[in-house]
């Protein structure tokens, strides 16, 4: 009877989770409900008779909409994968050579507890034409003049979209990593070490599976962030084709009250996008391992 | 009058039904040890009685007073777990102190008593110490410390030396023994192993298939058990039947179909049918089967086809397929009632 | 040796953003292409303390006490429901985990915008406890979370030994469990504390714009184009959660604060 498992009576489940699940059942499910009523223009007056998917048409048929999914799902990607990788990399370092350095620890905590705006500013002060950067190399003579400085702020490929980003979220993958390599130790590395397995080999076989929970874990967080941040690329994208959180923003904020129900049509389609990729994800990972694919 | 009584206690974990019918009664004084194999339900008996189970039927007296309805925290008796549990956040003398804070004792009484405990069990001066500072006997000890300082009408110990190497468990068991002849405190200590209950307790009840089989001195259950299980569970697998061909041979049975056992360290063995006494009552074997135990050497000696005795006996001579000849004492012969 | 180095790389990689702040805050006069400010001068600084003292006070009060508000309440319903989730096991328990993850995966933009006109007409808008409710959306599932994985490390036996001591069962859960726990409702505190601190569009959208927090104030001074100010407000902006980190890392020890983000 010790261990998991224990038995509670509904009377105390019912109690203990009662209150907390009321609440987010309301305001989540409530929220995305009553978003969903708004986007189909269901109201109370008209009831079912006025639905319509209009709203959402409008979207998907916006000659923007492509554009601004495609960059949406670049940011996210992009900025998850390059954390993901520079985090592996991050931890097994950490965890190998300054596993109990308090000092490391400390310093890596630091990008947790700042907020993305303020990080986003930054940014904008360092790497904007008139940024430290670009003063730096000019100060120097690596660059003639201001505009000689390439493009990082409100650019093609919002190079500082994914730096913040990146910045911002390895500390957060690394964590959730060490948090597996250190209670692991490295006796299973070692075990793979006299059955011959090469260094690559083993990571692959042994680290890479035993933190891939955890990887996977953060990484989904990650992509489900960035896909539906607003700040950072409102702050530091271009004005066109814009993210679709800002699109969503800007028209659900426009003079224009019929622009609304768009606005949360948009809203809602993050939200799925979101839901439906990290679902299916997911199921190819559990379609994989039953394939016997180790991941 | 300190005691426990237990009438008819039933127990049930979800459908299935753990203890049936249990009656027990511990006198004032005494110390009792609830002997059974594991997942026997011997804790559950335990939290039962400390109140932090509800039993399915019977009733629970501490000190004569029908406790049923009473919550744990009012009851006068306390359990002290298989693991320490010790309040990471409070030090030695906190610890030991946190039933006494609960009554509201006067702080001044309060650290006389905890003082005194501490010196009975052999951790004068680790007031102020840190759980995380002390060994695992220790903490063990402390936790036996921050039972008995509440004076419990029953002190209910569930396995608490089984976290403890054998160096420490003898010494541990040493301890609780003589705190419980200081202290005069009733204990209701639960075991798995044997030889734990016969050394500490005044009495042992076997916990066997939910009930109890047999209660009695350590003597009694080792040397008489009730039935065939009891004898096994105690290592005893020699149990024969008046009937069976080899006892006939020997011809000092009784005639009537009866089941009977004997320790397999009483059976004599010889190699020569001259050497013992009574050389009609011996009977011939060959040796199967030798298991070197350090002490002692465990030999099969099977007498028949189907018949094999085991018997313990120091440095034997013997080696496998030797013929051998086997005498069971008659006064150490124990027929099951 | 490569520890060292690692530290090295560890430490320039993140403390490089705060060199623009920490420079631009101090700026009187910085034009391009100077290295460094050509003027140094505090009027950013009085600016923030003074001038639009009031302002910025005022939006690090509000700030403050939202956060603050949504941590209690998250707390007070999250430890029950997180005790439930790490410590028992029930019908339905895998489900609820996989709809507690929703908000944590879903942004606010999503479910803020559909709550705001219900929120108009619940007089809810514009309002400090309308926003303690759309924060509470995403900082009630985090802290779910982080207190389910305190108490799936958590021995309840602890709190039968203090029964059987003669604890009664309020007792238990002051003396006994919240002591044990202590150091993961920090973290879920400062956890849910930085996520209502940081958050700009759900507390734009419901707020409407009347509920003037840091990260609404720092967004607005970015536009005016003022960057010593902007960079003084941003470092104010970090200021108590750096604090917080400071604080929690003599606390917590090598625990830290894992899991936050």
């Amino acid at each position: 009877m010790s261990g998991p498992g224990r038995k509670a009576s509904l009377h105390q489940l019912v109690y203990l989770l009662g209150p907390a699940l009321t609440i987010i059942l309301l305001l989540f499910g409530g929220g995305l409900l009553l978003g969903l009523f708004q986007a189909l223009d269901v109201s109370s007056a008209t009831g079912m008779k006025s639905i319509t998917f209009d709203h959402f048409r409008t979207v998907f048929t916006d000659p923007d909409f492509a554009g601004s999914i495609a960059l949406t799902l670049y940011i996210s990607l992009t900025s998850t994968l390059l954390a993901a990788s520079i985090s592996i990399v991050l931890a097994l370092a950490i965890a190998h050579w300054a596993a109990n350095n308090r000092i490391v620890n400390f310093i890596l905590q630091i990008p947790l507890t700042v907020p993305h705006l303020v990080i986003a500013i930054s940014f904008l002060l360092l790497l904007s034409p008139g940024g430290i950067f670009s003063r730096f190399f000019s100060f120097f003579g690596m660059i003639p003049s201001p505009s000689a400085f390439p493009l990082l702020v409100n650019d093609d490929y919002g190079v500082s979209i994914l730096v913040v980003y990146v910045w911002k979220e390895i500390p957060f993958i690394t964590f959730m990593l060490l948090s597996v390599l250190k209670n692991l130790g490295p006796e299973l590395s070692e075990v793979g070490a006299t059955l011959n397995g090469s260094r690559l080999q083993r990571f692959r076989y042994i680290t890479l599976p035993i933190i891939g929970p955890s990887l996977g874990a953060a990484c989904l967080i990650v992509f489900a962030f960035t896909f539906g941040a607003f700040e950072v690329p409102y702050l530091l994208g271009k004005t066109y084709p814009v993210s679709l959180p800002v699109w969503a923003y800007k028209n659900y904020s426009d003079i224009d009250l019929l622009a609304r129900p768009e606005g949360i049509a948009i809203g809602l389609i993050i939200a799925a996008t979101i839901t439906v990729s990290i679902t299916l994800s997911q199921v190819l990972i559990q379609f994989a391992r039953k394939r016997g694919v180790i991941i | 009058m300190r005691q426990l009584e237990l009438r008819n206690l039933t127990i049930r974990y979800g459908e299935t039904t753990i203890i049936r019918d249990l009656s027990l009664s511990i006198k004032n004084g005494e110390i009792v040890s609830l002997l059974g194999p594991s997942g026997a339900g011997k804790t559950t008996i335990l939290k039962t009685i400390a109140g932090l189970l509800q039993p399915a039927g019977g009733q629970i007296f501490i000190n004569s007073i029908s406790v049923n309805h009473l919550p744990a925290e009012k009851r006068d008796a306390v359990l002290i777990f298989q693991k320490p549990l010790l309040f990471p956040f409070l030090n030695v003398a906190q610890n030991i102190g946190f039933g006494l804070k609960m009554q509201k004792m006067a702080r001044r009484e309060a650290e006389r008593k905890i003082d005194r405990i501490l010196e009975i069990t052999e951790l004068a001066g680790l007031n102020s110490r840190k759980i995380h500072q002390l060994s695992g006997g220790q903490q063990q000890r402390v936790a036996l410390a921050r039972g008995l300082v509440l004076e419990p009408a029953i002190l209910l110990l569930d396995e608490p030396l089984s976290n403890l190497d054998a160096e420490l468990r003898l010494q541990m068991r040493e301890l609780i023994y003589t705190v419980q002849r200081q202290t005069e405190t009733t204990m209701l200590f639960v075991t798995h192993d044997q030889s734990e209950a016969l050394a500490i307790s005044d009495r042992v009840c076997l916990l066997l298939d939910g009930g109890l089989r047999q209660t009695g001195s350590p003597e009694e259950l080792f040397y008489s058990p009730a039935d065939p299980e009891v004898a096994r569970f105690f290592g005893c697998d020699n149990i024969f039947s008046s009937s069976d061909s080899f006892t006939q041979q020997a011809g000092n049975f009784h005639t009537d179909q009866k089941l009977f056992t004997i320790r397999p360290e009483d059976v004599e063995i010889f190699s020569d049918q001259k050497e013992p006494t009574s050389p009609r009552h011996a009977f011939e074997g060959t040796v199967t089967g030798m298991i070197f135990e350090g002490r002692l050497t465990r030999l099969t000696v099977s007498v028949t086809e189907k018949e094999h005795v085991t018997v313990l006996c120091r440095r034997p001579a013997f080696h496998i397929g030797q013929t051998v000849w086997l005498r069971m004492p008659k006064d150490r012969i124990h027929f099951f009632p | 040796m490569r520890g060292k180095t690692l530290l090295l790389c560890v430490l320039v990689s993140v403390t490089l953003p705060f060199l623009p702040l920490l420079l631009w805050s101090v700026a009187d006069k910085w034009f391009y292409p100077a290295l460094f400010p050509q003027a140094f001068g505090t009027r950013a600084w009085s600016y923030v303390f003074t001038t639009a003292g009031s302002q910025i006070l005022d939006g690090l009060f509000t700030s403050f006490s939202l956060a603050l508000m949504t941590t209690i309440v998250s707390l007070l319903l999250g430890v029950p429901a997180g005790r439930a989730l790490g410590l028992y096991d029930f019908p339905g328990k895998k489900l609820t985990m996989l709809f507690l993850t929703l908000p944590i995966i879903v942004p606010p933009l999503s479910v803020s915008m559909g709550l705001h006109l219900w929120f108009i007409r619940l007089e809810l808008a514009e309002t400090f406890f309308g926003i303690v409710l759309i924060h509470l959306t995403f900082c009630l599932p985090y802290t779910i979370f982080v207190i389910r994985g305190v108490f799936s490390n958590y021995n309840p036996d602890f709190e039968a030994q203090a029964r059987s001591l003669g604890a009664p069962p309020l007792t238990v859960i002051f003396r006994v469990m919240f002591p044990v726990i202590l150091p993961g409702i920090i973290v879920a505190a400062l956890f849910s504390f930085l996520l209502s601190w940081s958050q700009y569009l759900s507390t734009l959208i419901i707020g409407g714009g009347k509920m003037l927090t840091l990260p609404i104030l720092l967004f607005s001074l970015i536009g005016s184009g003022d960057r010593p100010v902007a960079a003084a407000v941003s470092l104010v902006f970090i200021l108590p959660a750096f604090l917080a980190l400071l604080g929690s890392a003599h606390y917590l020890g090598r625990t830290g604060l894992k899991g936050i983000r």
